[in-house]
């Protein structure tokens, strides 16, 4: 997995709940990790499983409510590190139907043989997306955060709901034009 | 994480000193653990420099090399995006287009080219779908005039295998078009000599006869003339005899209306040329013949005399006008050969030197020699053609084997004979041909052949 999105957890700790809290989560979290996380690396993704289990736990949320609260904070940051790609995007549907694209070109100029995550997304009938999500990871929770961050990012109304898993991969049903789940960083996870 | 945490602050005495101890210790690792990120972070761009820079000159070697590719290729390379305009242009054809190849950018394949008459729309070639769909041959616009070229359009796709563009290859088809032309020509030339064969084998059997009927008739004429003799002798006798004056008269008449004196003097030499002359066609006719119907196409030993002297016979009507011929027949072994292939050989060479001479007597009263040569030589049988035509101009000299090269005017000549006389000697009887020229004074083509029997 790579760094950004560990910066991406580290970031939301530190402004949410400040520096000291991410040292004892650190600190009290088992890592094959030695060094600093920085972006541009790879690193396990059980290094952030075990990171946000802390934080779950020493924040008293469950590890989903987590993971969003994280993907929500962390979608700004992420969009902000690639204007020029950001750029070719008027709407929220349109950025999400090609961000595969977007991963892809992200994750592998930096390791030409990551296996980033895979977003397939469709659309069934015009308002509506199915987005597949493949990955070996299953962070659910973080999708669903980051697609909270896409509906701030772009201002936009839409639904999210996992439609369908099966552990590490997950379907997902995105309906624009309707309210969205009242826009809190960790609000009720929609899932199925 | 735990292990890039920096040493431990001094021991602390009060709990004011634990907590700035803490702090302390706390910040020192924050700026340790920044030090690091730094680091880290410093070589890692590092190192994607270094890869950047290694993929760049590895993008750039591959760029040259496919350039290199594409400039090599006779023919013009057209890539045509997904609304079949023209994005690239390359391959040597491509410096023979009427303007410069970037102009053409933007604009759709018909810039370029043109199909033959079609009325299919799918073929136009405005759109990518019809530059898909659009027939294996077409004309590509030089700045020298159009040229017929042969098309090959492939699409290419994206990663979903939707068609983004398409490659369309266009082939310079002059000289295979040429090839054609002189192919249907050969082949016109083969029914005509098939035709040849046919009436010169309907001619052998009428020649025969007629030939005998001239025999014949020339005996009759000996025993008629004799037969007038020995009744002049009568007429002669009965001449005294006045009861007999009348038939005398009459006979005397009858003879000076026959012009008996002139029949008795041309009439026997007419019937020798009459011999002399079928003798000739039964000559000729046979020599087509054998020129016509060598016999196996299989290599089997041959007289080159023979096959020389039924070639010249074949060849009279090309040289006899502008040339004497001496044959000097030599002391030769049998050749292992295809003699319907080498007689197409002499032929040639005959033929040539014919032409040579022509050019050089035309509008004179000279005649040039033709002088056919064969002798055993240490490398083989070999055959000598020589005449006093033009010669070959030196800076010609390397190139009067190519296939289709020829100097003579349009319809004279077609570039193959030579070209097939190497062929047939080098290739399919692993001799040898050779040509030796001044300008102006004539040439002399030789071939090796093998014995039939080695020494």
């Amino acid at each position: 997995m790579k760094g950004v999105i560990f910066n991406v957890f580290e970031d939301f700790v530190v402004k949410n709940f400040g520096e000291d809290v991410l040292e004892d989560i650190v600190e009290a979290s088992t890592l094959d990790t030695a060094e600093p996380f920085v972006g541009p690396g790879t690193y396990p993704a059980t290094d952030l499983v075990a990171l946000v289990v802390t934080a779950a736990d020493k924040l008293g949320v469950t590890v989903d409510q987590a993971l969003r609260a994280c993907g929500r904070h962390g979608f700004p940051a992420l969009a902000s590190s690639v204007p020029t790609l950001m750029a070719q995007f008027d709407d929220a549907e349109s950025f999400l139907l090609g961000l595969e694209s977007v991963i892809h070109t992200e994750v592998r100029k930096l390791d030409a043989d990551a296996s980033p995550a895979r977003f397939r997304v469709e659309q069934v009938v015009p308002g509506e997306l199915l987005m597949h999500y493949e990955s070996p990871f299953g962070l659910f929770g973080l999708v669903h955060g980051l697609l909270d961050g896409v509906g701030d990012w772009f201002s936009v109304d839409f639904t999210h709901e996992m439609v369908a898993a099966d552990g590490t991969n997950a379907t997902f049903r995105i309906r624009f034009g309707e309210a969205v789940d009242g826009g809190e960083p960790v609000g009720a996870v929609a899932d199925a | 994480m735990a292990a890039s945490r920096s040493a431990p602050s001094p021991m602390p005495e009060t709990i004011a000193d634990v907590d700035a101890a803490d702090r302390l210790d706390r910040l020192e690792r924050r700026l340790a653990r920044a030090r690091e990120k730094n680091a880290i972070l410093e070589g890692m761009i590092e190192d994607k420099t270094r890869s950047l820079y290694l993929a760049q000159q590895e993008i750039s070697a591959k760029n040259a090399f496919l350039e290199s590719i594409l400039r090599s290729m006779d023919s013009a390379v057209f890539v045509a995006n997904a609304e079949g305009r023209i994005v690239t242009i390359d391959g040597a054809m491509a410096s023979r287009l009427e303007r410069e190849p970037d102009s053409y950018f933007g604009h759709t394949l018909d810039a370029v080219l043109s199909l033959p008459d079609h009325t299919d729309e799918d073929h136009e070639l405005t759109t990518l779908r019809g530059l898909l769909a659009c027939p294996d041959e077409g004309t590509f616009a030089t700045s020298t005039g159009p040229i017929p070229v042969l098309l090959s359009v492939s699409a290419f796709t994206d990663d979903d295998g939707q068609t983004t563009g398409a490659v369309c290859v266009a082939t310079d088809m002059s000289e295979r078009k040429q090839l054609e032309v002189e192919l249907r020509h050969s082949q016109k030339l083969e029914s005509v000599g098939q035709l040849a064969a046919g009436v010169a084998h309907e001619l052998n059997t009428p020649i025969q006869y007629i030939g005998d009927s001239v025999h014949f008739l020339g005996d009759v004429v000996t025993d008629l003339l004799a037969l007038c003799a020995a009744y002049g002798e009568l007429r002669d006798a009965a001449r005294p005899h006045a009861d007999l004056a009348a038939v005398v008269r009459a006979v005397d008449e009858a003879e000076d209306d026959a012009d008996l004196d002139f029949v008795r003097v041309e009439g026997p030499s007419a019937l020798t040329r009459t011999l002399d002359g079928v003798d000739r066609v039964a000559t000729i006719v046979k020599a087509m013949k054998q020129f016509a119907h060598p016999g196996t196409a299989q290599h089997a030993p041959a007289n080159l005399n023979e096959l020389v002297a039924t070639t010249l016979i074949v060849a009279t009507n090309e040289y006899k006008y502008v040339a004497d011929v001496e044959f000097v027949r030599g002391a030769i072994p049998e050749v292992l050969c295809n003699q319907g292939d080498v007689s197409q050989v002499v032929l040639n060479l005959v033929v040539n030197a014919a032409h040579a001479i022509a050019e050089k007597v035309e509008g004179t009263e000279h005649r040039g020699a033709i002088t056919i040569e064969t002798r055993d030589d240490p490398d083989g049988v070999c055959l000598s053609v020589s005449d006093s035509g033009m010669g070959i101009p030196d800076a010609i000299r390397s190139r009067i084997f190519d296939p289709f090269f020829t100097t003579k005017a349009p319809g004279k000549g077609t570039g193959q004979g030579l070209a097939i006389s190497r062929s047939i000697i080098v290739d399919g009887h692993g001799g040898r041909l050779s040509v030796e020229s001044v300008e102006g004074e004539g040439a002399t083509f030789r071939i090796w052949l093998p014995r039939a029997e080695q020494p």
